[in-house]
């Protein structure tokens, strides 16, 4: 972490330059070094200003994706727009699936109506000068597949007209696509960014919350189409579940069901389909913000499509967990963990995988890997599999298997 | 409290500290970290995104103590903007408030 003004300056201006203008970089760059030269005049260190302000790197993805967004939309360029993806790209991984791949698919789709287009250009005269020439008697060439000369003038003409009505589309499909592009961004920086507070409606926040009653036991299963999963901390002593969703102008579509099996409830989610936050609608990415009873003990099945999903866990008491992302962050802390053994599964599609395990358990993790680096810290590997430094007698077993498709993965005991 | 909340409020936060006076960036960061925890770098990005957006404006102005500040003061649209979403947040709190009173 940077500890003086001149590193937390210069890893900002190592960030952004060459990415925003010399002039906005200056400014920049003096805001900040206006807030240390205030700070320090009232006494505060220089080292506790930068660990106030935050990461020197964070504060520049932010400023280079929102730069490079407004300027692809100012003065459209290819080369502006490509910059922009690659901002876009650098907020996240979940990301590459849905910045990059839409975007190489249209550019790819957008070329061959272009060239399409121009090849009937080039064709149409060619063919036309052809059956000109063949009318007159003195044909160059014997392609002719028209029977007539006359049907030929029609077609390579046909063809020609064709051609720029091609040409014109896909010039207009690519200013489309364009602005599409960067309306997509902005998006995607707004939901990487956690949604802005301009969103509220009557219908639009939604809690459920179900009772515990005499229940000894919960089974929580969850199926999100998309969004961000985040774990709260307070829940009243007689509330089993309480699930609420920020919102969001249009009503939400959350099923959700209790059954009954002996002392165990049974409580099922199921909601938010991936498009129900259309990237094109200005409408934020939704969140869900989760509660559970801490007082007995909890199968946790979770699954999402997209988006991230925070859990620190550490507070429950767990008889299994199991977790499983599409695409996105997943970061599940369970430091402090001090209910009962448990079998864990977590399965992660695209995107990092952030894991914390408590060190006073006795851990087994087994990594199966995709792409992307593994990092663990304080358990002992063998081969793929990650055990506790030392077994202690009477602390709860955990076992747990890790699936992660493309992505990094930090596994940390702590 | 969720960080996600503190990231949306941080806008109208901005906007409703600069509708009671203006401030340089320092004063503001200050005024809103006293009540909520935030990783106070951001509010920098966030004040040039207002300004690209039209909703403040910046002067430079001496001070006592040493170099001109920065300030940072509502335009007319920033003021509606902020009078917007306050009433906005308003609502919003009540109805939570409800809620939660049961």
């Amino acid at each position: 972490m940077e500890k003086s003004e001149q590193e937390y300056l210069t890893t900002l201006k190592d960030r952004l330059s060459g990415h925003v203008s010399r002039e906005d970089l200056d400014d920049i760059l003096s805001d900040y070094a206006e807030h240390f030269s205030i700070g320090r005049a009232e006494g505060r260190s220089e080292e506790d200003l930068c660990r106030s302000l935050g990461s020197p790197g964070d504060v520049a993805r932010e400023i280079r994706a929102t730069y490079l967004v407004e300027k692809a939309e100012q003065a459209r360029s290819a080369e502006n727009i490509w910059h922009a993806v690659i901002a876009t790209l650098g907020l996240g991984l979940f990301n590459l699936v849905f910045v990059l791949l839409p975007f190489l698919l249209l550019v790819v789709l957008l070329i061959i109506v272009f060239m399409a287009g121009l090849v009937m250009l080039v064709a149409g005269p060619i063919l036309f000068l052809v059956a000109v020439m063949q009318l007159a008697g003195v044909s160059p060439v014997a392609v002719p597949w028209w029977s007539s000369p006359i049907l030929g003038i029609f077609i390579s003409l046909g063809l020609a007209i064709a051609g720029v009505i091609v040409v014109i589309l896909a010039i207009h499909l690519a200013r489309f696509f364009y602005r599409l592009a960067i309306r997509y961004m902005k998006w995607n920086i707004h939901v990487i960014r956690g949604g802005d507070a301009r969103k509220d409606d009557e219908h639009a926040d939604r809690t459920v919350v179900i009772p515990r009653d005499d229940a000894t036991a919960l089974t929580l299963q969850m199926r999100f189409g998309a969004g961000e999963i985040a774990m709260g901390e307070e829940i009243e002593s007689g509330t089993l579940v309480r699930l609420m969703n920020d919102g969001g102008p249009t009503p939400l579509p959350l099923d959700w069901s209790v059954t009954r099996s002996g002392m165990r409830k049974i409580v099922r989610f199921r909601g938010g389909h991936p498009f129900s936050s259309p990237w094109w609608s200005e409408e934020p990415a939704r969140s869900w913000d989760l509660h559970v009873n801490r007082e007995i003990p909890v199968a946790l099945d979770l699954w999402n499509k997209a988006g991230r999903i925070r859990l620190s866990l550490g507070n429950l008491d767990l008889s299994s967990l199991r977790i499983k992302n599409g695409a996105g962050e997943t970061c599940i802390d369970l430091a402090g963990y001090r209910g009962g053994s448990f079998d864990a599964e977590i399965k992660n599609g695209v995107g990092s995988l952030v894991i914390r395990v408590p060190k006073e358990c006795n851990l087994q993790v087994r990594i199966y890997r995709g792409i992307g680096d593994a990092n663990v810290r304080g358990l002992i590997a063998e081969g793929d599999t990650y055990v506790s430094p030392v077994d202690q007698p009477g602390a709860p077993r955990i076992s747990c298997q890790i699936k992660q498709g493309v992505g990094s993965i930090s596994l940390e005991a702590v | 409290m969720n960080i996600q909340f503190k990231k949306g409020v941080l806008e109208i936060c901005v906007l409703s500290v600069l509708a009671q006076r203006d401030c340089y960036g320092y004063e503001l960061v200050n005024e809103i970290s006293k009540r909520i925890d935030i990783s106070e770098g951001t509010i920098y990005p966030l004040l040039r995104r207002l300004k690209d957006e039209g909703y403040v404006t910046t002067y430079l102005q001496e001070s006592a103590e040493g170099p001109p500040r920065k300030y940072y003061r509502l335009t007319e649209r920033g003021r509606k903007e902020e009078h917007e979403q306050k009433e906005e947040w308003m609502r919003f709190c009540a109805s939570v408030n409800a809620l939660l009173d049961g």
